[in-house]
């Protein structure tokens, strides 16, 4: 019985995944090269502004790939947590469908995010790897569990906002700017963390982001110092925003369904 | 035709030996308004159990048709509680959930992993590329760039290709259909297959036939429900209660 719904749950989300990547590439003029275009000539432009403007190299790992890597963990997560917080808008598509959840569309668009922002990750390693003629990974399979935790880590933030955010509609707006605008300057793009000032790295350590960022450096790289950057920090951000989202989703899965919320009154 | 029944699987009842069939749809004193504030549904309570077939009768259609979105899982009520528990259908021709962008295939390849059985996927497709008469251009073409009556053709088919406990048919969805003489013998015979042992609720008055084959009615009059039971000990509370015509062995004439 309960195979039976985890097989029917990982189906209905596969079909919504299967349905938000048709779309996508049905939009995009280049089909599903297009998907992997928008972020890779992002990733070219930043790198290219990094050598015009002569900024301080980095010499812990190669420049493409840490760029590339800080990128791509911070579009994964923004994109996750944005999309998941104008989720219910989308969702309201299936309304014929009663076996599909917002919670469904939720997490089929944020598979979709991770197999584009991976296979755009995997791409540029692939390419450096060929450069450099050796492997630049150093341990891949942390790479790949940060890369997944960061995804469920954004999952629970976005959904959070959004439960919260049906509330109080002024936290929507907060988190949607500082998912846009504080975590882009703070979360490690163009810095590292060990060249930054021991009296400023305690007010960008808050930031759960870097920290996943870093850490996937890291991974790549196991000489890259990653002075006061912790997994149990993002673990906890992990758990703790996933559970209490699918805590309070659970007890408002109506409301969130609903155009609009509903007059207790 | 032999070939197209063999596409259907004849799964079992979930009941199994039970004496008394589990209630699929259980609606508790549901009150529902329309978008301009009318109440529709006032205190309406209500079961369907498996295999039962229920035709309602109403004196304004919209009551009718909110009974069937609660039913199906499309409304939520106002007021009181709708406990759905059975695999139920969407009302059948009220389809949203296609994307235009994609083609047929993977619009199909979309609701397959919704509501497909696992293992039947391609007898599946079988059954809604034979109901549709689609071929292969047709089958990969973006859904938008398909003729309106195409499109019916397969939103309406999509509710039959796939197995349920219930099925919501709303007749209003498949008028067109059958204005154009897209409903062929395949089709009936598709219906019949489909319905048999399962539980129905249609409007009176369908013109597939359905509600002929009801044998229990809901009537409605002003929102309210005002009496329920078996056809055949006389519904006489209100005029629009559907006569039970003696059963034609003729397929309707479209």
């Amino acid at each position: 019985m309960i195979l039976d719904s985890i097989r029917l749950q990982l189906g209905i989300v596969s079909a919504l995944a299967f349905r938000d990547q048709g779309e996508r590439i049905s939009k995009s003029p280049f089909g599903a090269v297009g998907l992997l275009v928008e972020p890779l000539v992002f990733v070219a432009v930043l790198s290219t502004l990094r050598v015009l403007l002569r900024v301080r190299e980095i010499e812990f790992m190669n420049p493409l790939l840490w760029m590339t890597s800080g990128f791509v963990i911070f579009y994964l997560f923004s994109k996750i947590a944005i999309k998941a917080i104008t989720g219910v808008a989308r969702s309201q598509r299936f309304t014929d469908l009663r076996r599909i959840r917002p919670l469904d569309v939720l997490i089929a668009g944020a598979v979709v995010e991770v197999q584009i922002h991976g296979a755009c990750l995997f791409f540029v390693i692939l390419a450096v790897s060929l450069y450099e003629w050796q492997i630049v990974v150093a341990d891949p399979g942390s790479a790949v569990f940060l890369f997944l935790l960061m995804a469920v880590t954004s999952l629970g933030v976005g959904l959070s906002s959004l439960i919260v955010g049906h509330r109080l509609k002024i936290v929507k707006i907060v988190v949607d700017v500082v998912i846009k605008q504080l975590l882009f300057w703070t979360s490690g793009l163009f810095f590292s963390v060990a060249l930054m000032p021991d009296y400023v790295r305690p007010f960008l350590l808050w930031n759960p982001l870097l920290h996943g960022i870093e850490l996937f450096r890291h991974a790549m790289q196991p000489t890259y110092p990653i002075p006061g950057i912790s997994l149990s920090y993002v673990l906890i951000w992990a758990f703790a925003s996933l559970g209490f989202s699918m805590l309070a989703y659970g007890n408002n899965e109506q409301l969130l369904a609903a155009d609009e919320p509903r007059d207790d009154s | 035709m032999t070939g197209l029944s063999a596409l259907i699987p004849r799964t079992r009842l979930r009941h199994g030996h039970r004496t008394k069939p589990p209630t699929l749809v259980r609606l508790d004193q549901v009150s529902l308004c329309d978008p301009l504030g009318k109440a529709v549904l006032h205190d309406f309570s209500f079961r369907i159990r498996a295999g039962e077939r229920w035709q309602v009768a109403a004196d304004d259609k919209r009551s009718a048709l909110a009974l069937l979105q609660c039913v199906a899982d499309v409304q939520q009520p106002h007021s009181g509680t709708a406990t759905i528990r059975g695999h139920v259908s969407w009302p059948m021709g009220q389809l949203s959930g296609l994307s235009p962008l994609l083609s047929s295939a993977d619009n199909f390849r979309f609701f397959a992993g919704v509501y497909g059985q696992s293992g039947r996927i391609k007898a599946e497709q079988k059954l809604l590329r034979t109901l549709c008469n689609f071929d292969e251009k047709v089958w990969i073409r973006p859904f938008k760039k398909l003729p309106q009556t195409l499109k019916q053709r397969f939103k309406l088919a999509l509710g039959l290709v796939f197995d349920f406990d219930l099925y919501v048919f709303d007749p209003g969805a498949y008028a067109p259909l059958l204005r154009q003489g897209c409903w062929g013998d395949s089709w009936q015979a598709i219906l019949e297959q489909r319905i048999r042992e399962r539980a129905v609720i249609t409007i009176a008055g369908d013109r597939l036939g359905i509600a002929e084959r009801c044998q229990r009615c809901l009537v409605i009059r002003d929102g309210r429900l005002v009496e329920k039971g078996r056809v055949a000990q006389g519904l006489t509370s209100m005029p629009a209660a559907p006569r039970l015509r003696p059963r034609s062995r003729r397929r309707p004439t479209l």
